[in-house]
């Protein structure tokens, strides 16, 4: 089996030595150099270390009642102040922050892998399969995601969960279209034929030789589509149909805040600068993958 | 051209169907038996078999479907049981307040993102381009619920220049309805415009550096009337593909907008029928936005036949 790998890397070799791991690290490298990367990079790096360090880093309960007061101005004991019922605003956005990360995260990947495998399956054998799996995703991607959403949150009720799934569901089909595009691509290239000569196995050829040079462009879509999920959790947990309450929930936050906007400008304003840090980073992370992993695509 | 929007009519109704189909299954897809769920928690024995029958449950699920179809069609939604109101006619309350938001966001869209665009497109990297450049990261970064709680706390709790909550029909007092207005449609609005812009700019962006807007210069024009009469008139194709395709991106921005400024709507309709489980209630609502996107999407490909003669023959 390692002379199939090798016969693919020194095809691959002829442009400039783009074995995976330089493929994936001139892509990162790429990100870096540009400085809307670099601000995407800085902000999600801080926004995940507050989320994933919440714990560690909030110096409150987020769901205590025993804080001095209601709606305390920002001050050095309560960074982002304090809200109706006396709980620490800063630790309640960072452990809503947590949250809505976790749900979005988990759910696009679950999509992802879901999708990939239906796309890469249909570009890989074609025929019936492939036309009748990309007019089910036609008629899905036709609908925007929110649509969907409520239709999911119908049948399974709200609450987090839903949400999830609901997420879950919209990013297959996103992904299955890019997915098949990559394949048709890939699947007829010299390498490909190689390893099906020497005797790959049809699993081995997808996932080991094409899945690997078919990533960058489903790296970029992941970014945007994270961006989309994080706008969606926020919305339904805004629109008050994914929270369970006392949980704090970016969304949830902003909602109540809007009842309290002349007794706690601080109630909106943190929270909302936070998901605002969020989705600023993620579209420029999008933005700044798309354009290190195709440098012909850069802006004329 | 008769014969390309019959075409594209024929085109639209099997997703029409496929969709009507999804919205079907969506009732029988809940756990549990549908006739119970419908009837809701306080619901009798005679109840539940009295809404069995309504429902045809007893049926094949292609006969319930059909069944269902024609009811639809003659404006028969059924009873919401957490209401106990006809579910049309809590359409019909909800949806006026709606379309209004979505008519005066669509116009702030297109008044903000098309001149900007513009602009932005016939002098590349002037100072128009930045202020386009930075309006659409803000804009498409910020979404619309968001920027709607910042202008609410700004505009209507410190300054007090517009009501905080509210709708009033612009049939009764237009001059209040556009102050109950103005907050939302901007808040809707402006993430339409910032796509707007953007495609404008790529278009027109292109088409100026055409021969024949060279020509049109070589023969001594001015620049405006070049702009207007040679570039605009071919860029504007695709532009208006996108206005029509964002219709349906619109409407649901405007549903969540509405509970920002609680303004009543199909947005607090459904939010609250979602909660309530008044499955038939969001099953409607649902139906009514799949179909006015599906709409859109009709109305795109039709203008562009219209606009771009060498579509039509294909």
């Amino acid at each position: 089996m390692s002379a199939v790998t090798l016969d693919a890397e020194l095809e691959l070799s002829w442009w400039g030595r783009k074995t995976r791991e330089s493929l994936l690290f001139s892509t990162i490298n790429g990100i870096i150099r540009n400085p809307q990367g670099m601000v995407a990079i800085i902000g999600l790096v801080l926004l995940v270390v507050g989320a994933v360090g919440a714990p560690v880093i909030a110096q409150y309960d987020p769901v205590d009642q025993g804080a001095a007061g209601r709606f305390l101005a920002p001050s050095t004991d309560h960074w982002f102040g304090t809200d109706e019922l006396r709980r620490d605003l800063f630790s309640r956005t960072l452990f809503g922050l947590r949250a809505s990360l976790a749900v979005s995260l988990i759910s696009v990947a679950v999509g992802t892998s879901i999708g990939v495998t239906i796309g890469f399956l249909a570009g890989f054998i074609g025929g019936l399969l492939e036309a009748a799996a990309m007019r089910l995703v036609d008629a899905l991607l036709a609908f925007p995601g929110l649509i969907a959403a409520l239709a999911i949150l119908n049948i399974l009720g709200p609450g987090v969960r839903s949400i999830g799934i609901a997420i879950a569901f919209f990013t297959i089909p996103a992904f299955a279209r890019l997915a098949r595009a990559q394949m048709l691509a890939e699947k007829n290239k010299d390498y490909v034929l190689a390893s099906q000569a020497l005797g790959a196995s049809p699993q081995r050829v997808v996932f080991r030789h094409i899945a690997i040079n078919a990533f960058p462009p489903l790296l970029t879509q992941m970014a945007l589509l994270m961006a989309v999920a994080v706008l969606i959790t926020a919305a339904l947990s805004f629109l008050g149909l994914g929270d369970n309450p006392p949980a704090p929930s970016l969304g949830g936050l902003l909602n109540v805040s809007r009842q309290y906007l002349r007794e706690a400008w601080w109630y909106a304003v943190f929270p909302g600068a936070v998901f605002a840090l969020l989705l600023f980073s993620l579209n420029l992370l999008s933005d700044a993958i798309n354009e290190a992993s195709s440098p012909y695509q850069r802006r004329r | 051209m008769l014969a390309y929007v019959f075409a594209r009519f024929l085109q639209a109704i099997p997703v029409l169907v496929l969709a009507s189909i999804a919205v079907f299954l969506m009732l029988r897809l809940v756990p549990g038996d549908p006739a119970e769920l419908l009837a809701g928690q306080d619901a009798t024995e005679e109840d539940v078999v009295r809404i069995r029958g309504q429902l045809g449950l007893n049926d094949s699920l292609p006969e319930q479907y059909f069944g269902w179809l024609a009811d639809v069609f003659q404006g028969d939604l059924g009873v919401s049981f957490a209401r106990g109101l006809p579910v049309s006619r809590m359409l019909r309350t909800a949806i006026p307040p709606t379309v209004e938001l979505a008519v005066a966001a669509y116009l702030v869209a297109v008044v903000v993102g098309i001149p900007l665009g513009i602009l932005g497109g016939i002098r590349p990297r002037s100072g128009w381009d930045w202020t386009l450049s930075g309006f659409t990261l803000v804009a498409i970064g910020i979404p619309g619920f968001l920027l709607g709680i910042i202008m609410l706390w700004i505009f209507s709790v410190r300054l007090d220049w517009f009501p905080v909550f509210g709708a009033v029909s612009i049939l009764d007092d237009p001059v209040d309805s556009l102050r109950h207005l103005a907050l939302p449609a901007i808040a809707t609005g402006v993430g339409v415009a910032a796509v707007l812009a953007r495609y404008t700019r790529t278009t027109i962006a292109e088409v100026m550096g055409n021969d024949y807007v060279r020509t049109a210069r070589a023969k001594g024009l001015a620049e405006s009337r070049v702009v207007v009469r040679h570039a605009l008139r071919n860029s504007m194709i695709p532009v208006v593909t996108v206005m029509a395709l964002q219709v349906g991106g619109l409407l649901v921005g405007a549903v969540i907008v509405e509970q920002v400024f609680t303004r009543p709507g199909l947005g607090r309709l459904v939010v609250n029928a979602i909660q309530a489980r008044d499955y038939l209630v969001v099953q409607s609502t649902l139906i009514i936005l799949v179909t006015v996107f599906i709409g859109a999407n009709l109305a795109a490909d039709i203008a562009y036949g219209f606009l771009d003669p060498r579509v039509r023959g294909r």
